[in-house]
């Protein structure tokens, strides 16, 4: 192929992956000038999905309805843990702050999820079109990215879309490469890990398909705009599969799938942190640890089952996950997120040895990029049921669309901007000030920092 | 036909009536609006597609398979007039003589079953009410019921169970419980029947309106919306106030859906919604012409009768098929209509502009519906003997993106998910057996399932691939054709992919490599994937392929062959 053609064709490609329907960066304004932190190039959000129970986690309380063996005590930070149920987590307490105060807008599974996924509240008309927050992300980086970066700038692990919880939120009116590679560490064979016995074959079948596809060779600028992004696509997929530190990104090792707890959430831990550790354009890496949702018997029986099923798989990943990044001397540049998307209710357990959905209370958990550790940050009564003390700077409950503005300013994004040309003809704003109809001014919850 | 252009510019009503008559169902009417429209924009025609393109075409399209190779040869060696028209009259079962059993195996039922059952988010939560709506889908199908018959039906059924009575799983697929998860809400469920009914079968989506006035939020949106009122809603709710859909014997999900509440009361506490105002009148009203029920008229039966003899309801179901068949809808999407937009002779203020690309177009084949029974083949034989669907998807000289509008070049899509893993099955010759959930059968295609989780329970993998090439979940995703970075991926080194293109027993590789002649074998690859023969290079290089490993060599250009980008897209 001549030169000159072949050049046209990958500017073709570019323009169908990068520049796809019309949506230049003119769609994209800002309002006014915040100051992003730009303290961290990867953010990792552990996404416990169905909602942790705070008063047995990170805002523990006493109350006869707890079994003894959570084992709370006073830290040397001044405040108590369960040793029982977070063990190794306890031991790096040094890394995080705690938030304590709080509060989730929805109770209902699919909506919290919506709302954690994107930062904004569920509106019919505007599901569609509304990206996450990893979509967001993934938009902003397109013009930082390299021509090294093997990996997608958003990432989702273990999102299983069901009924219940709805689907993983995509990149809504943002283009397609804005959209998340998916990630299923239950299925043993994943698409993008080629075997090594695999890989003369791939190849093989590659350049056969380059070759003799005459549809793709045909492209154009002309073409459907389909065919053309698939094209783009699967060129950059296969760009991914056979660079050779794409194995290396995927792989768990025995010692390694032990280390964080020898589950599925673990693995896909393991794979984050390759992720973050490869530095090939992943920003946006969100985990989903599901099975969070216990309605009854949430001490389980024989300590098995409920808190002591989820609390170990979550304490040795996140554990393992806080030590290798600081090991590896990369916690200073990642934000590390663990939340749910509501919290359960206070006080005694319902009848069938359960808690519902709450959400005048919850925890977030945050680490790395910054964030000073070693301290709670806000209090609640003694029973969970609602916040006695705010903690920091907005004298307000700390809600999930700060906890976006404050992955947006870590990744250097500015989060007064908006989007203007929608399909609904409404801005969508990253952060937007209301939550539904309410006022609030959402922020970066600073105090984190510092 | 020459008397008819002359009298066409004048008024387009004369022509439909006449049209019912003499263009019978071909797609004459049609052309003229999209090449007059195409002329008047200086917009160049795309060539007609080939024989091949348009087989592969029309037959996924109407039955959601490719053709066999067999049929393919005949197709493309056949040089009889109208092939095309008799083709399409093959797809389509004739009308059950012999009972319905004559017409069980049609893959443009299942199809079509399949279609109507994503639209009325047939799965999961209807547990085993999820077989007996399939069968009263498939059957009105079979029979080829007018589609206001079948919509009348859905919407006034009733039931003592659903999980034994088909139709009114319609109805109870609505219901909207409390935040706990356990009562229903019943006003809730009412505005939710009345929002699903009205964006299915009149394209207008209600959702907006149904927690607030449309002023103010919605003048940059929809104009006909932004001046309807909460109000107006609740009153077009207010028809579903008697209806009283409970769990059946105590037991959700299934139901029992009896008109047997008081009436719609605006004193309950939404579970999703701002309150309503108390003081509303709740006089049941249809949104789109404040008529009301008949003395004596059961309340669900006069929506029923309003809704489907209302010109807007032939208009939102023809371009949903239109939609379905065309790519995209003269009103895009279908549930999008912006009523006070619609009428060229009377336009909306600037900077409105009509919303339908083909404003009498979308008249005269709602009115060729209305005028032919609601008949649901008839549209769409119609439109697939268009010149405008027969399009080649190659763009003319003169193309531009301003054109992409005018239907006068293909809009080309993906293979949606369960053609594209029901295409790669028949390329390999496999025949799956998927079990069917809550019942003994096992059916050999994605199309013929019932819901989702059907292959979720037959085959994991399989389903993880479909959500992945964007399968309607039925509940909160609806069908995608985007492409994906993991689409592509699992095209190119899924297991999934990878061992059903391998030679196995009984598939079509193991059949092929059989006989000793590699053309044969070629042949009959291209023709099951591509519905045509291979051209001189793709001959050359295939047979280069087989020429030292045959069997290996097979399977790489079966797995080349289902990676084209002309087998992903149609």
């Amino acid at each position: 192929m001549p030169a000159q053609n072949r050049n046209r064709r990958d500017l073709l490609r570019l323009a169908a992956l990068f520049g796809a329907e019309g949506f230049a960066p003119w769609n994209v304004s800002a309002q006014s000038r915040v100051k992003p932190r730009a303290s961290a190039d990867a953010v990792i959000f552990l996404n416990l999905q169905g909602g942790p129970s705070q008063m047995d986690m990170f805002d523990v309380k006493m109350g006869k309805w707890a079994p003894e063996n959570r084992d709370v005590r006073m830290t040397k930070f001044g405040y108590s843990m369960p040793y029982g149920f977070l063990p190794k987590t306890i031991e790096h307490l040094e890394k995080l702050t705690v938030v304590r105060s709080a509060q989730a807008w929805e109770t209902v599974h699919s909506r919290g999820q919506y709302y954690l996924q994107t930062g904004h509240a569920v509106s019919p008309a505007r599901i569609k079109e509304s990206p996450s927050i990893g979509s967001v992300v993934a938009y902003e980086y397109k013009e930082r990215r390299r021509s090294r970066d093997f990996l997608p700038p958003f990432v989702s692990m273990n999102y299983q879309p069901t009924t219940m919880y709805g689907p993983l939120q995509g990149e809504g009116c943002l283009p397609a490469d804005c959209a998340p590679l998916t990630l299923d560490l239950a299925q043993k064979n994943l698409p993008f890990f080629v075997e090594e016995k695999d890989r003369a074959r791939l190849l093989h079948r590659w350049e056969m398909l380059q070759r003799s596809d005459s549809s793709r060779a045909a492209l154009d600028d002309n073409s459907p705009a389909g065919m053309r992004r698939f094209e783009s696509f699967s060129r950059s997929v296969f760009q991914m599969m056979n660079n050779p530190a794409m194995a290396g990104v995927l792989k768990v090792s025995d010692d390694e799938r032990k280390l964080y707890g020898s589950s599925s959430f673990g693995d896909a831990c393991v794979i984050a942190r390759n992720m973050v550790a490869a530095d090939a354009g992943a920003k946006f890496l969100m985990v989903t640890q599901p099975g969070w949702d216990h309605h009854s018997n949430i001490y389980g029986k024989d300590n098995k089952g409920g808190l002591y099923k989820n609390c170990p798989e979550f304490d040795a990943a996140f554990a393992a996950l806080l030590g290798d990044l600081e090991r590896m001397k990369l916690l200073d540049r990642t934000l590390v997120i663990a939340m749910g998307e509501f919290g359960r209710t206070p006080g005694g357990l319902t009848p069938v040895a359960g808690r519902e959905h709450y959400a005048d209370t919850m925890f977030a958990v945050f680490a790395g990029a910054g964030v000073r550790g070693g301290r709670v940050m806000g209090a609640t009564d003694a029973e969970c049921a609602k916040i006695t003390e705010f903690g920091w700077s907005a004298k307000r409950p700390v809600y999930t669309e700060d906890a976006c503005a404050t992955i947006y300013s870590v990744l250097g994004i500015d989060w007064s901007k908006r989007i203007t040309k929608t399909p609904s003809g409404r801005d969508f704003l990253y952060v937007d000030p209301a939550a539904g109809t309410k006022v609030v001014n959402f922020r970066e919850v600073s105090d984190l920092f510092g | 036909m020459k008397e008819c252009r002359q009298v066409f510019p004048r008024s387009a009503i004369p022509l439909i009536c006449f049209s019912v008559s003499v263009f019978a169902a071909d797609g004459e009417l049609i052309d003229r609006f999209i090449e007059a429209k195409a002329s008047a924009k200086k917009a160049p025609l795309a060539a007609i597609a080939s024989d091949a393109e348009f087989l592969r075409r029309v037959t996924l399209d109407l039955t959601g398979q490719l053709p066999d190779p067999k049929i393919a040869r005949e197709f493309l060696a056949g040089a009889e007039p109208k092939k095309r028209e008799k083709y399409v009259e093959t797809l389509i079962p004739p009308l059950p003589s012999a009972g319905l059993r004559s017409v069980m195996q049609a893959p443009f039922v299942d199809r079509w079953t399949y279609f109507f059952n994503d639209l009325f988010r047939n799965g999961e939560l209807l547990e085993e009410g999820i077989n007996t709506f399939y069968d009263h889908v498939y059957k009105s199908l079979i029979l080829n019921l007018p589609y206001d018959e079948f919509v009348r039906g859905l919407i006034t059924a009733s039931a003592v169970s659903t999980w034994s009575d088909g139709p009114a799983n319609f109805i109870a697929r609505s219901h909207i419980f409390e935040g706990d998860g356990y009562m229903m809400n019943h006003e809730d469920t009412a505005d939710e029947i009345a929002i699903n009914t009205t964006r299915l079968f009149l394209g207008v989506s209600l959702e907006c309106v149904s927690c607030h006035d449309g002023a103010h939020h919605l003048e940059k949106v929809n104009l006909w919306l932004s001046q309807r009122k909460r109000a107006e809603m609740i009153r077009q709710a207010s028809f579903f106030g008697k209806t009283f859909i409970s769990p059946a014997f105590g037991r959700s999900p299934q139901f029992s859906v009896k008109d047997t509440r008081g009436g719609y009361d605006l004193s309950t506490r939404s579970s999703l919604r701002p309150p309503r105002d108390k003081k509303l009148d709740i006089t049941p009203a249809f949104l789109l012409t404040g008529e009301k029920a008949l003395p004596g008229e059961k309340p669900r039966e006069a929506f029923a009768r309003m809704l489907t003899s209302h010109p807007q309801f032939a208009r939102a179901a023809v371009n949903l098929i239109w939609a379905e068949l065309m790519g995209q809808g003269i009103v895009d999407g279908p549930f999008d209509f912006d009523l006070a937009r619609q009428d060229p002779k009377n336009p909306p203020p600037a900077p409105w502009t009509i919303q339908p690309s083909h404003p009498e177009l979308l008249n005269a084949l709602a009115e060729d519906f209305r005028a032919n029974g609601h008949d649901l083949r008839r549209l769409m034989k119609m439109i697939v003997s268009s010149r405008a669907y027969q399009r080649a998807i190659a763009a003319p000289r003169g193309w531009s993106e301003n054109h992409s509008d005018l239907f006068t070049r293909r809009v080309t899509r993906r293979l949606s998910a369960e053609q594209l893993f029901d295409a790669v099955s028949l390329t390999a010759g496999l025949k799956p057996a998927y079990k069917v959930t809550f019942s003994d059968k096992k059916v050999a295609s994605v199309m013929q399932t019932r819901s989702p989780q059907d292959i979720d329970k037959s085959d994991a993998p399989l389903f993880r691939a479909l959500q992945a090439f964007g399968q309607c979940d039925r509940y909160a995703i609806e069908a995608d054709r985007k492409p994906t970075m993991v689409q592509a991926a699992i095209l190119l080194n899924d297991k999934l992919i990878r061992e059903r293109l391998v030679v196995q027993k009984d598939g079509r590789l193991e059949a092929l490599l059989k006989s000793p002649d590699n053309n044969v074998l070629i042949d009959e690859l291209y023709l099951a994937a591509l519905s045509r023969f291979p051209d001189a290079k793709e001959r050359a290089d295939a047979l280069a392929t087989l020429k030292d490993d045959r069997a290996r060599g097979a399977e790489d250009l079966l797995f080349v062959l289902v990676n084209r980008l002309d087998f992903l897209f149609y």
